[in-house]
């Protein structure tokens, strides 16, 4: 276990310095804005907070991460998937 | 738009008095630094390699940073890393890099008031401004501070604030719902708000007989008044009627022929209209260019038109995408996309002027100019003949609109691939949706409502019927209409109009004449007394 975390932390490393990250997330986002998961998320996020007595950002945070995770389009998630895929194909060639 | 809101119920009263000095200083200087280092997705030059920090419990990379706000340390949110660092240290705050949101370790959440906003949109607004080289000279962005100005201290003096949200139903005159929503939507647009409440057109001082600005103005003041009864706008109705006899009558008409008819009013009876770049206040909100480049397939050659457009009217695609649940969607991203993308002609459609003869081409439009307020009209409605009394149907597909809207992608720079480096700060090609008009029924026997919102509050319009609703409710109804303002205006530097540059120098001009005329005139006095001597 121990190894794939070690593995996890150097893909993350490069794929930020190199810039793949950024380049993914700005494909990646204006999918999930036009799919309508982003404002479906915002509209959660004010349907709960109205509901709480007492305002929490963690409890909140917690709630959308998990609603978020779930709903997530499948298009966009398989897209991702690809791309991570992609990049991890040609580290290693 | 960042709107000038009032601390909430209960906020941070650390925030209040500890963010201030070092803490401020050094809030501002990451925000400035999140700026400076976003690549943006785009391909970084010698495959330079970007420095990141990496979080001080676990040495991850931190592709999400909070920072401490009184020390060097960054963190994960995840795992309580950064929160645990503040306890720890005995640190207060620490801050959200990517949204520039704040968490008070006291208070154990994330906190928020009117400072902070304007600590944040000024570093990340000064930021992009040192970032980008403009063609076009820009004023830089100031919040205006109306106490720093002796001439609007007083202005304001002895004045009272209201209450002024604009939630006010409209009576329905006979079939007139097309003409409500039309209203509601206008009086919820920020730049034709701001501009009439600013009374820069008095009904009271106006001479001009059916002037549509004058009943904008009668329009504002009874739906910014303190009155929440509904108001029925028959003199607008009647203004209306008179310019415009096409629209006439009691029966129901299109919504869209409305709102550009009424555009094409108001902008004729505003001081300083003119055909040619106009800078009345219907061209300065709508007012946007677009380009369409054909190039011929043969020679290569391109020619280029603009075109000023009030509003962009999209066809509604039939075959449509399925979702994840197998519904039909078409998305407003689609619909652009399909209005930007190349266009085949054939050779009996274009004549080359380069190489002559008849040959195939391609032609595609795109955004040149993008306008603070962008309206965007669905063609729902199909004429099966070329005669508008022919049956006509309605395409009820639904339509998937963001609540946040980039047009980056679908402006000329975007499209004709080159220059992609200078495009200037993100913020300009993003907009806000703020109202939507649906429509309900065919085409002759149907009803009109819309959505409009307030700051953070959305709000739906039957006519007089207004009623509290929710973003989710906005964008699970259908659009007919719908639009979008610019989270952020740009300007150019000050400069006096030329209407009031050339008014002003008349006024020299027959000062110097009446001067001469008096001296005259003495002087003939002067003569014909020492003529009698």
């Amino acid at each position: 276990m121990a190894d794939v975390d070690a593995f996890y932390r150097r893909i993350k490393l490069r794929l930020v310095e190199t810039g793949e990250w950024d380049r993914m997330k700005v494909t990646i986002g204006p999918k999930l804005n036009e799919s309508g998961w982003l404002d479906d998320i915002k509209h959660k996020g004010v349907e709960r907070a109205s509901e709480m007595d007492q305002l929490s950002f963690q409890t909140l945070f917690e709630a959308l991460s998990k609603a978020g995770h779930v709903g997530l389009p499948l298009p966009a998630r398989r897209e991702l998937q690809a791309m991570i895929r992609e990049y991890l194909e040609k580290q290693f060639e | 738009m960042t709107s000038y809101s009032f601390d909430d119920l209960e906020p941070c009263s650390h925030l209040a008095t500890e963010f201030t000095g070092d803490v401020e200083t050094k809030y501002r200087r990451v925000v400035s630094w999140s700026i400076a280092r976003h690549s943006n997705g785009r391909s970084l030059p010698k495959r330079r390699k970007i420095a990141i920090p990496t979080c001080g419990t676990c040495n991850i990379t931190l592709v999400r940073p909070f920072v401490c706000l009184h020390c060097s340390y960054s963190g994960c949110w995840a795992g309580s890393h950064v929160a645990d660092h503040l306890k720890q240290s005995s640190h207060m705050f620490c801050v959200d890099v990517s949204s520039g949101a704040i968490f008070c370790s006291v208070c154990d959440d994330v906190v928020h008031n009117h400072t902070l906003d304007r600590a944040y949109l000024e570093s990340h607004l000064k930021a992009e401004e040192k970032r980008t080289v403009a063609k076009i000279p820009r004023e830089p962005f100031k919040f205006w501070e109306p106490l720093a100005d002796a001439e609007e201290v007083s202005a304001l003096e002895g004045t009272t604030a209201i209450p002024c949200q604009g939630r006010r139903g409209l009576l329905n005159l006979g079939q007139t719902c097309y003409l409500n929503v039309i209203l509601q939507c206008l009086v919820h647009n920020p730049l034709l708000r701001n501009h009439f409440l600013g009374d820069k057109h008095n009904h009271k001082l106006c001479k001009i007989q059916d002037c549509a600005c004058c009943e904008m103005d009668k329009l504002y003041i009874e739906m910014y008044s303190e009155d929440t009864t509904p108001f029925g706008p028959v003199s607008f109705l009647a203004t209306t009627w008179r310019k415009s006899a096409e629209l006439a009558g009691y029966a129901q008409h299109d919504a869209h022929e409305f709102f550009i008819a009424s555009l094409n009013h108001i902008h004729s009876n505003c001081k300083g209209s003119t055909n040619i770049s106009c800078i009345c206040i219907i061209h300065s909100t709508f007012a946007g260019q677009l380009q369409s480049d054909v190039k011929c397939e043969r020679c290569g050659n391109v020619t280029s038109t603009v075109d000023p457009i009030l509003d962009v009217n999209l066809e509604l695609k039939e075959k449509v995408v399925r979702d994840d649940k197998g519904n039909p969607v078409v998305s407003l991203g689609a619909c652009l996309r399909k209005y930007t993308q190349p266009e085949k002609l054939g050779p009996k459609e274009y004549t080359c002027s380069k190489c002559g003869k008849g040959s195939s081409a391609s032609k595609r439009l795109s955004f040149r100019k993008l306008p603070p307020v962008l309206s965007f009209q669905f063609k729902r409605f199909e004429h099966k003949g070329s005669d508008k009394s022919a049956s006509a149907r309605k395409l009820d597909t639904p339509v998937r609109i963001p609540a946040n809207l980039d047009m980056m992608p679908f402006t000329t720079m975007s499209v004709k691939d080159n220059d992609k480096e200078n495009t200037g700060p993100p913020i300009m090609y993003q907009y806000e949706l703020f109202a939507v008009i649906n429509h309900e029924g065919q085409m002759d026997n149907g009803h009109y409502t819309n959505f409009a919102r307030f700051d953070s509050g959305w709000y739906r319009f039957d006519d007089d019927k207004v009623t509290h609703s929710s973003l989710g409710a906005c964008l699970k109804s259908t659009p007919y209409m719908c639009f979008y303002v610019k989270k952020h205006l740009e300007y150019k530097p000050h400069m006096t109009p030329t209407y009031i540059r050339t008014r002003e120098t008349e006024a020299v001009r027959e000062r110097a004449l009446e001067q001469e005329k008096e001296a005259a005139r003495q002087k003939e006095l002067d003569d014909a007394l020492l003529a009698t001597v």
